[in-house]
């Protein structure tokens, strides 16, 4: 591996945490996967591949850039999901780090 | 026979002819529900009996009857929007999430006519081959107890097996629909990508993510894919492929009986075990005693899970960063911290271990100095893959494999070991990273446990496929097979 603590780097990735247990875990598996991985290495004149992005030769029809009524949210759709405020989605407070 | 076990597009005749007998129907099948669903748990939402039925005779009164899946109950994989009803991706993070509005597959049901009786469960955003990283509960096979449905839509194959549903939906990444159907002797199908929208699908991984229909016989599931595939401006992956009626194309190409060129893939034949392998060889030899056969090998196919596992964990990486508490996910209810704490703590709470592994790993593959050694190498082998498979379909009309390598294990026994898991996909895998469609069809029981034999074909072939699971089918005779669970 070729970070010192991997599962520290991954932590700060994707800002997750793994606790108690799981760091060890974590760190096995991902080892293991990352193995896993490597195998494609062994593949010959992979280089000579274009990276395949989409999987069709064609593409679908697109849409006009206009807006349209697709989906219509009413107050109440919102405030099924999440704490409003006089309209507005309530963030929790929080302060600037230094 | 009653009722909630009678197939699809037998009812549909049925309910024709008398509307009000849909009452009688969806009471039978909510009295098995109620008897079976503690032991297997397949539903993670279930609709009370009353509001389905008064839903179906607002209907009939309405004399809104004429849609094609008419008074049949749906069982919907927790990953698909529902409006008004809760749709949790089996995971904490979503856990009170009631969507807005209806995925483009779920308005297609509605106008259909089709009741959706409920949610089921599955492996957290669709991560996991066992339905056991749902952070609720594991689903069980209905076929024993003991053993895992697959997954990671285990919830809707399960409440098929048990007779708790007629039809359902599910959702493929690499193999999520063929897995359980597989493991459960049901019957699933996983479109050509872009032949169903994915609008309202909670998204895994987008290149590879694909809804599908899963039944308990060939027809019913040509019919649901009639209903929920073509065209669909809301998602810009959607092909311009116009809506077609698959049970007549079905009934068409089957009366026409082509003979087929099929591949044997041996290789994967050969690396499955004994159980799978024996089931797999007499479907094959049914298939064969009228259909062209030859053997030919999947190149690279370890290496094709390899590839698979990079680019889903990446793009699960990007899709899943948008859980932050706030927009998207569990409020964690913590004040006056750094907001990195705020959304590490909202994504620690939320994700359970198998998708905060997977993300992060994703990332990892993503990250300056690793992309093109994991990521870009993997978009590489995708094309090269892509490029063989469609050699060999050059003089090949579709290939079999078997759908999983594995019989279905015992909870536990596959989720404590990743590696096993992730190469336990590796027949699927490969129509996910090409595009292509692919079928599972019931090939038999080793030691009372179901064996799925895999059929893929060209993009946009599905018609192909179907004909082939009916000539399946009706060699093998699995139809309709509707679990004891005791």
């Amino acid at each position: 591996m070729e970070r010192d603590d991997i599962v520290e780097y991954l932590e700060r990735l994707v800002l997750v945490e793994f606790q108690g247990a799981e760091r060890d875990r974590v760190r096995s598996e991902v080892s293991k996967v990352l193995e896993l991985f490597k195998t494609l290495d062994e593949v010959k004149d992979l280089d000579s591949y274009e990276p395949l992005f989409y999987v069709h030769d064609i593409s679908g029809p697109t849409r006009e850039d206009e807006p349209g009524e697709d989906i219509r949210l009413s107050y109440s759709d919102l405030e099924m999901n999440r704490r409003l405020e006089r309209g507005f989605f309530k963030a929790p407070r929080t302060v600037v780090e230094e | 026979m009653t009722l909630a076990t009678e197939l699809g597009y037998r009812l549909v005749e049925e309910f024709k002819a008398d509307p009000y007998r849909i009452t009688k129907y969806l009471e039978e099948l909510y009295e098995r529900v109620e008897r079976i669903e503690p032991r297997v748990r397949a539903f993670i939402t279930l609709r009370p009996l009353d509001e389905v039925v008064k839903e179906v005779e607002e209907r009939i009164k309405r004399g809104d009857t004429e849609g094609p899946l008419f008074g049949l109950a749906v069982a919907v994989k927790d990953n698909i929007c529902t409006r008004g009803i809760r749709t949790t991706c089996a995971s904490r993070m979503l856990e009170n999430f009631v969507p807005p509005y209806d995925a483009t597959v779920i308005e297609r049901l509605r106008r259909a006519g089709a009741v959706i009786i409920g949610k089921t469960n599955m492996d957290e955003f669709a991560m996991g081959s066992t339905t056991e990283t749902s952070a609720f509960y594991p689903t069980r096979n209905p076929w024993n107890l003991d053993r895992v449905p697959g997954g990671s839509s285990g919830g809707s194959a399960a409440a098929l097996a048990a007779g708790m549903a007629t039809l359902a939906l599910g959702s493929d990444t690499g193999g999520s629909i063929r897995n359980p159907a597989a493991f459960t002797a049901t019957y699933g199908l996983k479109p050509t990508y872009g032949l169903v929208s994915r609008f309202g699908l909670v998204a895994y991984a987008s290149s590879l993510d694909q809804i599908g229909p899963m039944a308990r016989c060939v027809e019913d599931l040509a019919m649901l894919l009639s209903a929920i595939s073509g065209h669909d401006p809301r998602d810009s992956t959607s092909l311009d492929a116009p809506p077609r009626d698959y049970l007549r194309l079905l009934r068409e190409e089957w009366s026409r009986e082509p003979r087929l060129r099929i591949g044997i893939a041996r290789n994967l034949v050969e690396g499955s075990e004994e159980g799978v392998r024996r089931c797999v060889e007499r479907a094959l030899d049914a298939l064969c005693s009228y259909h062209d056969c030859e053997d030919v090998e999947i190149p690279y196919p370890r290496h094709a899970v390899a590839a698979y596992y990079i680019v889903a964990m990446a793009e699960a990486s990007s899709n899943l960063a948008r859980y932050d508490g706030v927009r998207y996910g569990i409020e964690v209810g913590v004040e006056g911290r750094s907001w990195v704490e705020v959304f590490k703590e909202a994504r620690t709470r939320g994700f359970g271990y198998e998708v905060r592994k997977r993300i992060a790993l994703g990332a990892y593959v993503l990250s300056a100095g690793y992309r093109d050694a994991y990521y870009v190498k993997a978009l590489r082998f995708r094309r090269l893959l892509k490029e063989r498979l469609y050699g060999l379909f050059r003089r090949l009309d579709a290939i079999a494999t078997p759908t999983m390598p594995i019989l279905p294990p015992r909870l536990g026994e596959l989720v404590s070991d990743p590696i096993r898991m992730y190469l336990s996909d590796v027949c699927t895998v490969i129509a996910n990273l090409v595009g292509i469609p692919a079928i599972s069809v019931p090939a038999g029981f080793s030691d009372g446990l179901p064996v799925g034999l895999q059929l893929m074909a060209p993009a946009l072939e599905e018609v192909r496929l179907l004909y082939l699971a009916k000539f399946l089918q009706e060699s093998l005779g699995f139809r309709n097979l509707v679990a004891e669970v005791v």
